[in-house]
């Protein structure tokens, strides 16, 4: 028996020969007496029977947590345990999915191929300095065979504007936009690193050159658990592997001085992703899948892997134009402010 | 990349092979704690007027001691050093009714009506812990945990779909396309799998915690049952010339009684329930039969009905 119960045993003892002598007496006096007695003990048990109570519940309480925690801690996810083992699978199918991708990552397009003469560099004009050859639809000019970005310019914003999804390639497009979406919060820390590079320029060189696989190189694929291998070897050329993305890409931009940038327009971003890739079908009059793959603008004849042109060949990358279309600013279509658009 | 295939489906599979749940018995189990919990919350309506009664008494004799000792003096019983610093005023005199000259704060919830007062609170909660464990064990059971995370492994399928079908030249998309397709015939089948085996870890290993929860209930019923009576013990008390008062407050202090007492077996009742239970899912072939659970099951929830009804008919008597 606890003191509580020892006190509250002993008051109604004590009520109990307080109600005897009550019942025994004749003497209004002491009956009065006697009851404020009782009236003063009951108050005496209400406060060991309030204390009482409050013991009894932090006993509850205590076993209730326990449960609590019990219950807090089901595994009310069945697929737990599956989705790490599968989560694991997944991680391993995307990155061979990546690797796919870079596999169809277009080769360098070399501005003159092994044993062949590149075209004139410098084309026949007519009075307004655009070529007479045709393109592939009726109201575009053939790319330009030049290197100078003012020449190149209107025809870059003329062959965006014409630009659309080739018809039952929908589906592959919706896929590369999805993956740039799903990467942008990765694109735009480093493009807010750099100078406010666009998001979508780092996007669409990452799922042109890496298939959107975050474990290599933006530079070339290569795993990042080391230094570049293949060209460009070695990068990046400090820090200790294994090097997260983000130093990668940064790495990978700096050295093509995209940090010194200003101009973000759309004319000027299709300029760099081509010379990113290389100027190789420019200078054959041919447009470049590189960026206008799975549109009306772009048929067949790519570069293959050991450098030579193959009109027959097909891409299976989508070009750079379409996946921007998508998710570029609509107003202008780029960006001139450094660090806008996002 | 077949190697990973493989390895997947044989996962999958493995899970296919998991028992089921016992659903009927799970709901049997919930079945009878429903009628335990609807029959015990009117008394616990009476517990928490009771305690709310009890707190106000507790306050005011405190308050009185107060006025006649002086405050910083060491607490006479225990639980009577709160607030010392607040007495009663007038009472003595004719005519002057008691007051209390400040306001405790640690009193508010037995003076307010907007939440029970602490030791009612512990015994709801303790109760609600039992019944959210009970229903735990119903979705495992009935697997309503399972469209979310099918969702989930749709998102994660369907994701891959389109990394593949993107990526369909390369000639892998196939095998891939396959293992896609392998899931959704076993998908439920793992999910079963994987909920009966938590909820035999929880029927199972973690019973005792319950188990433990409803000894605490049952033995901490005597103070239900002090609280439930100390107003009529009270008035019993001062009833000291009118024995007609005294039968009354002592019939319904007998009421309570019995009240708590069917409470206490109840809960007893329950307590072996979940213990069948812990049984069935532990042995499944074992002597506890669906059909026996289902006997003890509609046994408790008839007790709890009729209980609950008695205990209606005591509150009707006591306003």
């Amino acid at each position: 028996m606890n003191l509580i119960e020892e006190l509250r045993y002993e008051i109604s003892r004590t009520i109990n020969t307080l109600r005897l002598r009550y019942a025994n007496s004749a003497d209004p006096a002491e009956k009065k007496t006697i009851t404020n007695a009782i009236a003063e003990l009951n108050g005496k048990l209400s406060i060991l029977n309030q204390a009482s109570l409050l013991q009894a519940a932090s006993v509850l309480a205590d076993a209730t947590q326990d449960v609590t925690a019990v219950i807090a801690a089901a595994r009310m996810g069945p697929f737990d345990s599956y989705l790490a083992d599968i989560g694991e699978h997944l991680n391993r199918l995307y990155s061979l999915s990546g690797e796919m991708h870079a596999l169809e990552a277009l080769p360098t397009a070399p501005e003159e191929a092994p044993g062949e003469s590149p075209v004139e560099a410098t084309p026949a004009t007519t009075r307004r300095g655009l070529t007479r050859a045709r393109g592939p639809v009726s109201n575009l000019q053939a790319p330009i065979p030049s290197k100078d970005y003012a020449q190149l310019k209107d025809e870059y914003q003329a062959w965006f504007n014409a630009c659309q999804v080739r018809p039952g390639q929908q589906d592959a497009v919706d896929y590369y936009v999805k993956k740039l979406r799903q990467g942008q919060p990765s694109y735009e820390q480093v493009g807010q690193d750099m100078n406010g590079i666009p998001w979508y320029f780092i996007g669409v060189i990452h799922g042109m050159e890496c298939g959107f696989n975050f474990n290599g190189h933006l530079h070339n694929g290569d795993p990042l658990t080391a230094r570049t291998v293949h060209v460009p070897a070695g990068r990046p050329q400090t820090g200790t592997p294994p090097f997260t993305w983000r130093q990668s890409a940064r790495d990978a931009l700096t050295m093509k001085g995209f940090q010194q940038v200003t101009d973000w327009s759309m004319p000027h971003i299709l300029f760099f992703l081509e010379r990113y890739n290389g100027m190789g079908y420019r200078m054959r009059r041919t447009a470049t899948p590189y960026l206008w793959s799975f549109s009306n603008l772009y048929s067949k004849g790519k570069f293959v892997q050991d450098g030579h042109f193959d009109p027959g060949a097909v891409s299976k990358q989508c070009g750079a134009a379409l996946m921007l279309k998508a998710v570029a600013p609509p107003v202008g279509r780029g960006l001139r402010r450094r660090g806008a658009g996002k | 990349m077949k190697a990973s295939a493989a390895a997947l489906l044989a996962v999958l599979a493995l899970a296919g092979c998991a028992s089921q749940p016992p659903v009927g018995e799970v709901r049997l189990v919930a079945k009878a704690f429903d009628n335990l919990n609807t029959a015990s919350q009117p008394l616990l309506d009476e517990l928490a007027l009771a305690e709310r009664a009890q707190g106000q008494s507790a306050a005011l004799a405190r308050a009185e001691a107060h006025a006649k000792a002086p405050t910083d003096a060491a607490p006479a019983i225990p639980g009577s050093g709160r607030c010392p610093r607040i007495l009663v005023l007038g009472g003595k005199i004719k005519d002057i009714p008691e007051v209390q000259n400040g306001f405790c704060l640690d009193d508010s919830y037995y003076y307010s009506e907007l939440a029970d007062p602490p030791g009612t609170r512990a015994f709801r909660q303790a109760l609600a812990a039992v019944g959210d464990y009970t229903q735990l064990l119903v979705i495992l059971a009935e697997g309503q945990n399972l469209d979310e995370a099918k969702g989930q492994l749709a998102t994660l399928t369907g994701n891959l779909g389109l990394a593949l079908s993107a990526a369909g030249a390369s000639g892998a998309g196939p095998t891939l396309n396959v293992l896609l397709q392998a899931f959704n015939p076993v998908l439920d089948l793992a999910a079963q799998g994987s909920n009966a085996k938590e909820l035999k870890r929880l029927a199972v290993q973690e019973s005792p915690k319950v188990q433990k929860l409803l000894g605490a209930l049952r033995t901490q019923a005597g103070e239900f049952f002090i609280t439930l009576t100390e107003a009529p013990m009270a008035r019993y008390n001062l009833a000291l010339d009118k024995p007609d008062v005294e039968a009354a407050e002592a019939a319904h202090i007998e009421a309570y009684r019995v009240a708590v007492s069917n409470y206490v077996v109840l809960l007893d009742q329950y307590g072996a329930l979940l213990g069948d239970l812990a049984k069935v899912c532990d042995q499944p072939k074992g002597p506890i039969t669906l059909a026996s659970l289902a006997e003890r099951s509609a046994q408790l929830s008839a007790q709890a009905d009729a209980w609950r009804r008695s205990l209606a008919s005591l509150r009707a008597g006591l306003r």
